[in-house]
């Protein structure tokens, strides 16, 4: 035997032995005759004015994929994770994410983070019949929104992130707020929830986050003498707050409060040093257990924040268990698992304690690590915590676990 | 034994709802108190005034302000709450400062939490700075934001007077200054020194090799214009998604003078950054002028802007013109990205978010005069910045380029353009 055929029967054997591997598992997989593989794409920001919340947003889809797939994978096939990005409102990016991943057949999108990007691509994803499930969107909005029923969030609904952000103002002895919100279906929303619940007078001014600069905005703000301002914004918070330091109502001088959009730990680390300590921030979901964080930091080491990770990782438990419920991994199966899934049953939290329970028959109620996530009708957490956090420094900041607020989301305003 | 338990439990609510005695709300194992006080103007308290409230499960609860002006009433479990006031038992003289909002709601969401104190403010509500004083704010505003976009706008029109290019990938020349600084500013070297590495590199890569290695060939090979101008449009999308891949798309701060504090000054906010680098713009553009109307080459270049044909015939070098008014343009445009960058931050978009004024400004001005560019800035600036005294900020562009139809339409050629004959 020459060498050459030595190497041609080698790679033979080896075509077959890989065929072979095919038809056993598919053999396996031949309980749920009509079962495909779970394809899960992810929209999320790894590029614009967002794109600080990616890394975490991504570890959590990334941790949930991974814990499933050790776990045995959905209806016995492993959960592929089609990574894609968001972009934000000023691209197409979205779009073009959605088209590849309705090419690639998905069964759910998880995204965006920018409720004004979900916008843009909710009608093509719900009109495909493929679920549409946002970890971090807040608008109001999308409560009442037509959406087939495919659309869900474990993010609360901003009439709980406003009525939390207006109180706390308030109960910190603000009498005068002036809320500066970018201008968006999130900004819009929250900024209107948050003046509702404030009880002393407040002033809503609206920025176009694409703004060369902000001086005008700003100088409309100090003009209100305020005690308080809520800046409600995303990455471009860092250049408002800057010209606030400019104008004299930096926060050194005047209470600022953030929100999730801009509470980040990297921001605004290049300020004065300390000039961000005792600012507070309100960012919906239950404090990232330190266990949690660090089987996320396993996932991707470089993280140094870990906002709508929980939320992530719950949004992919939810559809993979909605899919194992249902026996088939389209869209219109998982959607009308999600529900279920949820609420109502014998109460689990990891994926091999949930599917255990599902293999039983048993009904199962999920509950997550960013809280209970209990569907109401809307797909949306009808209970929901809002965390509280203040910072220690430019690059630091605590939970103020004993500040964070449980409750039932409120219904929007009329 | 069921009925007599059924009408405590009524009786009990009745007196909740009616008297609020401290006995029956004591019933309650946890309760939370929503409160507020009724102030007059001036802070004085105001008695007796009735307000009306009503809550989850049919709760309803009729109230009065005592002597110090303070109402409450407790609760039992958490939802929302509207609290209505009756506006005819305020005392004479005053009025609500919103009087359109009777109704006010209150969220409970934790029974034992503190709740916000409500307050119907009454008079005119909190004072505000006059308007004037906003509008100086505003107006230096204006003109700082005036002399950035002039910065760029000098350099576009020059290029578009001797070449005819209108080139939609300026506004990435804003963004290599503003990048370059800040790469080099991150390796250690301090913001000006950066700066200066920075403008050098615009004058060379932007400046320089961009005309000798793009524009030129495209020259030479006699491309239209309108091919020239939807190939600027495609390399500045090129340039713009590099700048990206290489430096991500976070917005970043100069590791020096980031968020420095304002000078006040009367109804002035001016930081020490921004003065410096207005001042040094301010002398750029006079260099910049001054050397268009003295210098050889300065005059050499407005007459290639005039009639390149007769230019060339009468033994200027068109291409060395040419080439020395993109050098101007890239470093003029790159330090307008310093400016943005000291003052708002670098980003890879900073400069093609900034492009559309830039065009305003140039159009506005009229186009292939620098003065005329420098003119229109300002006109842009000031007025984007004082049209939010009268606009919502959301808007404040739209004013701007109002103004730039509105005058087009009364003068096509622009401020100080020339008319041109047709036909």
């Amino acid at each position: 035997m020459t060498r050459s055929s030595i190497l041609r029967s080698a790679a033979v054997i080896g075509a077959s032995l890989l065929v072979l591997a095919a038809c056993s598992s598919s053999d396996e997989g031949s309980g749920d005759a009509t079962a495909t593989p779970l394809k899960i794409g992810s929209m999320l920001p790894e590029t614009g004015s967002l794109a600080f919340l990616g890394p975490p947003e991504f570890a959590g889809v990334d941790l949930a994929v991974q814990e499933i797939n050790d776990g045995g994978g959905v209806l016995g096939a492993p959960v592929e994770h089609l990574r894609g990005d968001s972009g934000d409102t000023s691209t197409d990016i979205a779009q073009t994410t959605v088209d590849s991943h309705l090419a690639a057949g998905v069964g759910a999108i998880v995204g965006a983070a920018s409720s004004g990007v979900s916008f843009t691509v909710i009608d093509k994803i719900t009109g495909a019949g493929v679920v549409h499930f946002s970890p971090a969107n807040t608008s109001p909005d999308f409560t009442n929104y037509a959406d087939n029923g495919l659309y869900f969030r474990t993010a609360p609904s901003d009439t709980f992130q406003g009525a939390v952000l207006g109180q706390l103002m308030a109960n910190e002895g603000a009498q005068n707020a002036v809320i500066l919100n970018l201008d968006d279906a999130y900004g819009n929303g929250l900024a209107k929830y948050a003046a509702n619940a404030f009880t002393g007078t407040s002033t809503i001014i609206t920025y176009n986050p694409q703004a060369t600069e902000f001086s005008a905005e700003v100088g409309k703000a100090k003009a209100a003498k305020p005690d308080a301002v809520a800046l409600i914004g995303f990455a471009e918070s860092t250049a408002v707050v800057q010209e606030m330091i400019k104008q004299g109502i930096g926060p050194d001088k005047v209470k600022l409060y953030l929100v999730d959009g801009n509470y980040s730990n990297t921001a605004f680390k290049d300020l004065p040093a300390g000039i961000m300590t005792g600012v507070k921030a309100t960012l919906p979901g239950a404090a990232a257990p330190a266990e949690f964080q660090e089987r996320l930091l396993a996932v991707d080491p470089s993280l140094t924040d870990f906002s709508y990770a929980a939320e992530s990782y719950d949004a992919v438990m939810l559809i993979a268990l909605a899919a194992q419920q249902g026996g088939a991994t389209d869209g219109a199966t998982i959607a009308a698992n999600l529900q279920s899934v949820s609420s109502g049953g014998e109460k689990c939290s990891s994926w091999a304690d949930c599917k255990a329970l599902l293999d039983e028959g048993t009904d199962i109620d999920f509950d997550g690590v960013s809280g209970p996530v209990e569907f109401d009708e809307n797909g949306e957490p009808s209970q929901a915590t809002m965390g509280i956090y203040e910072y220690t420094a430019n690059d630091a900041s605590v939970a103020k676990v004993d500040e964070f607020i449980v409750g039932a989301v409120p219904a929007p305003l009329p | 034994m069921r009925k007599l338990a059924r009408a405590c439990v009524a009786g009990l609510l009745l007196a909740l709802t009616s008297t609020f005695s401290i006995g029956s709300a004591q019933a309650a194992e946890e309760v939370s108190v929503i409160s507020g006080v009724m102030q007059g103007p001036m802070g004085e308290p105001m008695a007796g005034v009735e307000l009306s409230a009503t809550g989850p499960d049919g709760f309803t609860a009729d109230l009065t302000s005592a002597v110090d002006g303070s109402w409450s009433f407790e609760i039992s479990i958490a939802g929302e709450y509207f609290v209505t006031i009756d506006p005819t038992t305020l005392p004479s003289g005053v009025a609500l400062t919103e009087p359109d909002k009777l109704t006010k709601q209150v969220i409970v969401f934790m029974i034992g939490s503190p709740t916000p104190t409500v307050k119907f403010l009454t008079g005119d509500g909190p004072e505000r700075d006059p308007m004037w004083q906003t509008a100086m704010q505003l107006t230096l505003d204006g003109i700082i934001l005036g002399i950035t976009i002039s910065l760029a706008a000098v350099g576009l029109s020059l290029i578009f007077g001797t070449t005819g290019l209108t080139n939609f990938a300026h506004g990435e020349l804003i963004t290599l200054g503003g990048l370059t600084t800040f790469f080099f500013n991150k390796m250690g070297l301090h913001v000006v020194l950066a700066a200066i590495i920075s403008l050098a590199i615009c004058a060379l890569i932007g400046g320089y090799a961009q005309d000798k290695l793009l524009w030129k060939p495209l020259r030479r090979r006699g491309t239209g214009l309108i091919a020239m101008l939807v190939v600027s449009i495609g390399f500045g999308l090129l340039v713009r998604y590099v700048f990206l891949y290489i430096f991500g798309g976070d917005k970043e701060q100069f590791l020096q003078y980031a968020g420095q504090a304002g000078w006040q000054f009367g109804p002035f906010s001016l930081t020490p950054k921004a003065l410096v680098g207005l001042s040094i713009g301010v002398l750029l553009i006079g260099l910049t002028t001054a050397w268009l109307l003295k210098s050889k080459l300065g005059k050499a270049s407005r007459a290639v802007a005039d009639n390149p044909a007769l230019a060339a015939a009468s033994g200027i070098d068109v291409e060395r013109v040419i080439n020395v008014v993109w050098i101007l343009g890239a470093v003029l445009a790159g330090y307008a990205g310093v400016m943005m960058g000291l003052n708002q931050g670098v980003q890879f978009i900073m400069g093609s978010d900034t492009l559309l004024l830039i065009f305003a400004a140039v159009t506005l001005g009229g186009l292939g005069t620098a003065f005329g560019a420098i003119v229109g800035s300002m006109i842009v600036g000031l007025f984007i910045q004082l049209s939010t005294l009268i606009i919502p900020t959301e808007l404040k562009y739209v004013g701007a380029l109002a103004v730039l139809i509105i005058i087009l339409l009364v003068r096509p050629q622009g401020i100080m353009g020339r008319k041109e004959r047709i036909g």
